[in-house]
């Protein structure tokens, strides 16, 4: 039969083991909720790099088709191979495609024409916005093809 | 003296919880602080890979506006060698003119931001113009700076 001072000591010991326990479980789940919304704003972080990489790069593919083609239909074909887009002409000449990049962004492609004596310099402006219609991402490009006869360009 | 008296209790003992914890807390807090820098340093990577794309394309715009100009004035001869188009040429800030024997060589560079440019160089002869160069060069000396760093002396 167990001393009444041992039955004491083992009840002192088992509060304190639960006193810390609940210690320990409040401080944990206060720096759990912490850590996790670090883990979360590092998550948002990588998706809105990503979707910086993604704007870049298909402006840049519309560039490079653009710059070769110097036409905005053409462009958006090679550049959508046969997916949807919605395409506008304005009065003052210019044209727009736009399509959705994903289910957040809307690309808006529009073409003008500056005239010199030699031909017209064609420039695409390449804009991507959010739901809201806010910019997210611009740029723009030219091409160049003189009207009158000119050999064949090098590029480098 | 007893035996039972100085046996420890089965279990785990007070002070244990405490020290997994803050071991665990500890961990997920490098982890959570490792990942978080890693993100942000992305993003800013992407930013100004974002930034860079569009620095180039519009400087790409403006040595093709550039190229424009020069070919408005080419139309108007027939003879690249012609004195007007070359004082006209000329006139044009930060063109450079070489005369070759049957040609005519024009460069110029369209800066794309402090360190870097577009070098572009067109040769007319005959009917129109060849473009000769188009590339990007660095136009800052950083490259032949020494880095600033202690030489042991």
């Amino acid at each position: 039969m167990k001393s009444p001072i041992a039955k004491v000591r083992k009840h002192i010991r088992s509060n304190l083991f639960f006193v810390e326990m609940i210690i320990v479980l409040l401080f944990f789940s206060i720096a759990s909720a912490v850590i996790l919304r670090s883990f979360a704003a590092s998550d948002r972080l990588a998706k809105e790099s990503r979707r910086i990489e993604s704007m870049a790069f298909l402006a840049q593919s519309a560039a490079e088709i653009y710059s070769g083609t110097a036409d905005i239909s053409e462009t958006a074909e090679k550049l959508l191979s046969g997916k949807p887009y919605t395409y506008n002409e304005y009065p003052d000449g210019s044209q727009e495609i736009s399509f959705s990049m994903d289910t957040e962004t809307t690309v808006r492609l529009r073409e003008s024409s500056e005239i010199y004596a030699g031909g017209p310099l064609k420039i695409l402006e390449i804009s991507f916005s959010d739901g809201s219609g806010g910019i997210l991402y611009e740029t723009k490009t030219g091409a160049y093809f003189p009207e009158r006869t000119v050999t064949d360009s090098e590029r480098q | 003296m007893n035996g039972s008296e100085n046996k420890r209790p089965a279990g785990i003992g007070t002070g244990y919880l405490s020290i997994m914890m803050i071991f665990v807390v500890l961990c997920m807090t490098m982890l959570a602080a490792l990942s978080y820098s890693a993100a942000s340093a992305e993003k800013g990577f992407s930013l100004k890979s974002g930034e860079y794309t569009a620095e180039y394309y519009a400087a790409d715009l403006e040595a093709n506006r550039t190229l424009a100009e020069i070919d408005g004035i080419a139309a108007e001869y027939s003879d690249y060698a012609d004195l007007s188009f070359i004082s006209e040429i000329e006139e044009m800030e930060g063109m450079e003119l070489k005369q070759l024997p049957d040609s005519i060589e024009i460069s110029w560079l369209t800066p794309i931001n402090d360190r870097q440019s577009i070098s572009s160089s067109v040769r007319y002869s005959g009917g129109g113009y060849v473009i000769t160069e188009w590339r990007t060069v660095l136009t800052s000396d950083t490259e032949s700076k020494p880095l600033n760093v202690w030489s042991g002396e």
